[in-house]
């Protein structure tokens, strides 16, 4: 993707996040987890873009760097031209009306207290620009817009009184409710179940279509990302592995890591051509170099003598590039 | 429908809802039904403690003087209970007394509570600096006895009044309260809620206040209640003491007058009552805070109760 990054909605350069482990007084070992290592990212406006990786891979950090629930250790984020670290106070809130989020967790994200008409009005109560009655049919029409239908009956109702699913499309609407410009989903569908979750994908293509949000998707299914996505990053271990578009990453995988994610899938039937790359061990190895390729550990192709060093990203074809040694 | 119909047709706000709930739950509890009944009969009393005055000015709790009377009598038709040794009602001073220990009890545990609540949200919201330096504070205080600063202060600046007294009993009893609320809110500020509010732009007064504060309300209700029972037998003790509020009638002050003037063994009639009211509303709060514990705390919950 070689694009001008000042048109970029999100550009992360060199971002570097570390979380320590409780050093105390007594406790003389500190243990520091690079949960982002050296990650450059950019996101061009209005896709939808795919952060793919299992748990522990950073990708939620990411998400939380972007909405500014945290700041990098080292690097920069900017969202929409904007640095992110430079934004305090009145500014950072007033800015953060653009940047919205959706969490993973519908029963955690929504406040027990609120009824779902002040869930989604506080977003716009707190801009103090609308009327009462301007503020309500823009919930209203927000509510329909996520599937909640007909809008006016699920006004009174209390998070106890939704299912998973109405849950979650309550929480899109809070965040759909400010017209954002960009729309960061960490894993809106692992709460959910699987025909719950299809009905939520529709729904964010369908939002995606109609406002023309760029919005980045976090996710541990390559599936899902290939069924959402235009471009697709696949990180691990903190750094990005592979990252291109999604048809690209998903019909011509060429990290190790990410023929794994592929070989994960649970297959019935036929539908893709039977491959299988393969590639991921199932006896970690021992002999891990130091600041060698992330993956090494698991990786079936790697040979210690080329993977020590850090692999940097390649040109793997348009657009698509790979962080390994072997292509 | 038109959107001001929309806006008509609302459910019971949650809170409502599971103030019911619990209220049902709560009158099922043996414990918290029994706490009920007794507090309902002491609200009783202090509720017709204006009632004795207005049938004769003898029957004031204060100054109400027994004419035909200048020592202390045992029960009869004309006095209930007896009378005091200058020939007060003590009946009516016990009705009185009810409604001072309320005062005193609700009054202390409310603004105990409503000091504890703030700073237990402030230092859990804020936490770094802030958090320390406030919960050093609340240690600082949490281990004074609150009895005997009360007292030290009558002995410095004399003769308290009431409400001086329910102030410093507030000022003495939040840190508790605090303790409790700031554990809440350090688990409750990691729920993404507080952060989808955040990134909707809610500043950070707006998030204690109304993300916050509803979900430790009943938890502050809870911590009241015990600190009720604590206020009453404070104030009863420094009474007793001869520390109280000489200008009001309360339990405590009752039981001064009988060991002041020497008559502990000779007048159960007067020596009783105000100790068997003083233990039993302190019960009842009690036992309504156990039961309440019980309902907002599920792991306490017996089996087979909803």
């Amino acid at each position: 993707m070689e694009t001008d990054s000042r048109k970029d909605a999100i550009v992360l350069a060199g971002v570097t996040r570390l979380y320590r482990s409780g050093s105390r007084l007594l406790t003389a070992r500190q243990k520091t987890i690079r949960a982002l290592d050296e990650v450059d990212l950019n996101i061009p406006p209005g896709c939808i873009f795919g952060l793919v990786g299992e748990s522990g891979s950073g990708k939620t950090t990411a998400a939380r760097l972007m909405v500014r629930l945290e700041k990098p250790d080292s690097g920069t984020v900017s969202v929409l031209g904007r640095d992110m670290a430079g934004l305090h106070g009145k500014h950072l809130r007033r800015f953060r009306r653009k940047i919205q989020m959706i969490f993973q967790d519908p029963y955690q994200s929504l406040n027990p207290y609120q009824s779902v008409i002040s869930i989604v009005s506080e977003p716009l109560s707190l801009r103090r620009q609308m009327t009462k009655d301007q503020r309500l049919d823009k919930v209203l029409e927000t509510l329909a817009l996520v599937g909640l239908d007909p809008p006016s009956t699920y006004l009174h109702r209390y998070p106890h009184q939704l299912s998973g699913g109405q849950r979650q499309r309550v929480a899109i609407a809070r965040a759909m409710v400010l017209d954002p410009q960009v729309l960061i989903a960490d894993e809106p569908t692992s709460m959910l179940d699987a025909s719950i979750a299809v009905q939520i994908y529709r729904l964010m293509l369908k939002i995606q279509h109609r406002s023309k949000v760029t919005m980045v998707f976090i996710t541990h299914n390559l599936a899902a990302a290939n069924y959402l996505c235009d471009h697709i990053a696949v990180i691990y271990r903190g750094r990005i592995l592979e990252i291109g578009p999604s048809g690209s990453v998903i019909n011509s995988p060429c990290h190790p890591y990410t023929q794994a994610l592929l070989d994960a899938l649970p297959r019935f039937g036929h539908i893709w051509k039977e491959r299988r790359f393969d590639t991921m061990l199932d006896e970690p190895r021992s002999d891990i170099p130091q600041n060698g390729c992330v993956f090494y550990s698991r990786c079936s192709k790697a040979e210690y003598s080329t993977c020590r060093r850090q692999p940097v990203l390649k040109s793997a074809g348009r657009d698509h590039k790979a962080a390994c040694f072997l292509i | 429908m038109k959107n001001t119909e929309i806006a008509m047709t609302r459910n019971r706000p949650y809170w409502r809802q599971a103030l019911d709930e619990n209220w049902r739950r709560l009158r099922r509890n043996p414990t918290g039904r029994s706490g009920l009944i007794l507090l309902l009969i002491f609200a009783l009393m202090a509720a017709s403690s204006f009632i004795p005055p207005l049938i004769s000015p003898i029957y004031n709790p204060m100054h109400g003087v027994d004419p035909h009377i200048s020592h202390t009598t045992g029960p009869s038709l004309r006095h209930w209970l007896g009378t005091d040794f200058i020939g007060r009602d003590i009946f009516s001073q016990l009705l009185a007394g009810a409604r001072v220990a309320f005062m005193v009890g609700i009054t202390a545990a409310f603004m105990s509570v409503v000091l504890g609540v703030a700073i237990g949200i402030l230092a859990g919201y804020a936490g770094g600096w802030a958090d320390t330096v406030l919960m050093r504070l609340a240690d600082m205080i949490m281990v004074m006895p609150t009895l005997l600063v009360v007292l030290m202060a009558a002995a410095l600046f004399g003769q308290l009044s009431i409400w001086t007294i329910v102030a410093m009993i507030a000022l003495f009893r939040w840190p508790g309260v605090s303790r409790v609320i700031r554990a809440r809110i350090l688990s409750l500020k990691q729920r993404p809620f507080i952060e989808a509010a955040r990134i909707a732009g809610a500043s950070h007064l707006r998030i204690m206040t109304r993300h916050l504060l509803p979900n430790v309300l009943p938890l502050a209700l809870l911590y009241m209640t015990f600190r009720v029972t604590s206020a009453i037998i404070i104030e009863a003790a420094l009474a007793f003491l001869g520390f109280g509020d000489p200008t009001t009638v309360s339990w405590g002050m009752m039981l001064q007058w009988v060991w002041k003037t020497g008559h502990m063994f000779q007048a159960p009639y007067w020596l009783l009552p105000p100790g068997i009211c003083i233990s039993l509303l302190t019960l009842s709060f009690y036992m309504l805070a156990r039961a309440m514990d019980e309902i907002l705390d599920p792991r306490l919950r017996r089996r087979g109760e909803s």
